[in-house]
């Protein structure tokens, strides 16, 4: 973390008369514009970055809270993992192919026959999708509706007819 | 191969910047707050077992993938539907919100003046970072705010090295442009920037 | 017996697997590139000629299908929706959705209850800035906390 800042901080001190001189040149394209658009890129996207980590330092309480219990919960699931079910590196794939083979090896009959209802599945839900596709009524309506779509999209919007109707 | 403590260590490490960039991409916190408590345990149960040093990697695509899912099975509340049964129907009541939710943590008091000025910054950068398309966001957070290389950042968005690159800068210019255009150069933050070409539409 | 079932099953998986691929191969194919587009599709997207390229795949597909249903409408309503689409392109994917499904709720709802909801948005947007995004954060969550475990 600290490493981090020092690069920031870095960037962000050395020559910023470059961000002007550089955007005039923006457009064009031989490589050593690009290579001293890049350097210049860098800078405004650290000192953007950083306005946004000191942001992220700043969060409510509960999400605060929220955000530990999260972590408590994963890191509890972790430790009651144990070792022998799954195995290091790419281990659970090879765990899920060894039971999917002995399953089948034991139960051929069953699993054609979920197979078979498997397949069945995929296609009638081949079939969804395509009948959606052509079906559904495109954005193009709602983009044409009396309202924008900011209209349909905007949360606020929705309490505040919703208050209004309540009195 | 990681311990319970590296996995904590690590989690806390991103959580946070975690929450903010899932809050900038779906705009919605509580949703964000889910995404990100999802993408831990899928690290923590799917990967668990990898060694730490790859956690990062990991989890940003994890997150990522989350936020994917989340905005293809996304239900909404049904709003239009009360409307039409209730004009003249209650409303749900916010009583129940937390007194706490207001509160900063921390709170690194500066001049108060220059801390205000700072703080709109912030905010104007904030929605700015809102306003870019998907992956121009998704490839500027990883390259710039994660700080993953070129190569890493184009492995996460399953995309080419060019991409990745065109999209950061494409981001960088427009954040750049947009941050002027609310006169972001005022507040000393920012040189004045001369676009190239014309702004956006 | 067992020879012939393992062979019914491998057939099976065959056939599963091709569906499979037929379809993802079609996904792969709404993966066009702003300059693949035809020409009536580049003047119906238009205002997105900057940002095409970002789109993902499927959103490429939904704004195609737009150009495709732009020829049905009428020079008004085609004003409109170039009018919208720049906006709309840059919405995230879930408000994008929720507009959907409110606008879906807003077409079933009678023509005085839309001009109602007409008259009460001109309201809204006349509401200082502050006071809207004061709204949005406040607008109760779809989450519960049951609904987090």
């Amino acid at each position: 973390m600290n490493s981090h800042e020092k690069t920031r901080n870095k960037d962000l001190n050395s020559n910023m008369s470059e961000v002007q001189r550089t955007d005039t040149y923006l457009n064009k394209d031989s490589n050593e514009m690009a290579n001293e658009r890049s350097l210049t890129e860098a800078q405004i996207a650290h000192e953007i970055c950083d306005a946004l980590e000191e942001r992220s330092r700043h969060l409510t309480a509960t999400q605060v809270k929220r955000l530990s219990q999260a972590r408590e919960r994963a890191v509890q699931k972790l430790s009651s993992q144990s070792p022998t079910s799954v195995q290091s590196n790419g281990g659970a794939l090879h765990w899920l192919g060894h039971q999917m083979s002995d399953y089948f090896g034991h139960h051929r009959a069953m699993s054609s026959a979920m197979i078979a209802g498997v397949m069945m599945l995929t296609f009638f839900a081949a079939q969804q999708f395509d009948f959606n596709n052509n079906l559904e009524n495109s954005d193009a309506f709602l983009l044409a509706s009396e309202l924008p779509p900011e209209a349909f999209a905007d949360k606020g919007f929705d309490t505040w007819v919703d208050s209004k109707a309540s009195y | 191969m990681a311990t319970p403590k590296e996995l904590s260590d690590f989690l806390a490490s991103v959580e946070r910047r975690a929450f903010k960039q899932t809050a900038y991409a779906v705009r919605d916190d509580h949703a964000a707050l889910d995404i990100v408590q999802d993408a831990m345990m899928k690290l923590a149960d799917k990967y668990g077992n990898n060694p730490s040093t790859e956690f990062p990697m990991l989890f940003q695509r994890i997150l990522q993938n989350t936020m994917r899912d989340f905005w293809r099975r996304q239900k909404v509340r049904n709003l239009w539907t009360t409307l039409l049964s209730s004009f003249g129907g209650n409303s749900e009541d916010d009583e129940d919100r937390d007194p706490l939710e207001t509160i900063d943590v921390e709170d690194d008091s500066d001049e108060p003046s220059v801390q205000l000025e700072r703080s709109q910054t912030i905010l104007l950068i904030e929605k700015a970072l809102e306003k870019l398309p998907t992956r121009q966001r998704e490839a500027f957070v990883l390259r710039y705010w994660e700080e993953m290389d070129v190569a890493e950042t184009a492995e996460i968005m399953g995309c080419s090295q060019g991409s990745v690159k065109t999209h950061c800068s494409r981001a960088v210019r427009s954040l750049a442009i947009e941050l002027e255009k609310q006169g972001l150069s005022k507040l000393g933050i920012f040189r004045p920037m001369v676009p190239a070409t014309g702004s956006e539409s | 017996m067992g020879r012939f079932k393992s062979k019914l099953l491998t057939s099976l998986l065959l056939s599963s697997t091709i569906l499979i691929f037929s379809f993802s191969a079609q996904a792969e194919d709404e993966n066009v590139s702003w300059a693949q587009l035809s020409n009536e599709q580049r003047q119906v997207l238009n205002p997105l000629a900057s940002e095409w390229d970002t789109l993902r795949p499927w959103q490429r597909e939904k704004m195609l299908s737009i150009a495709r249903d732009y020829p049905k409408m009428s020079a008004d309503k085609q004003a409109l929706v170039q009018k919208r689409l720049s906006n709309w392109s840059r919405m995230t994917p879930y408000e994008r959705e929720n507009a959907r499904k409110r606008y879906q709720q807003f077409q079933a709802l009678s023509a005085d209850k839309k001009s109602e909801l007409r008259k009460k948005w001109i309201e809204y947007q006349k509401l200082p800035e502050s006071e809207r995004s004061r709204l949005r954060t406040e607008s109760p969550e779809i989450y519960t906390d049951a609904d987090l475990n």
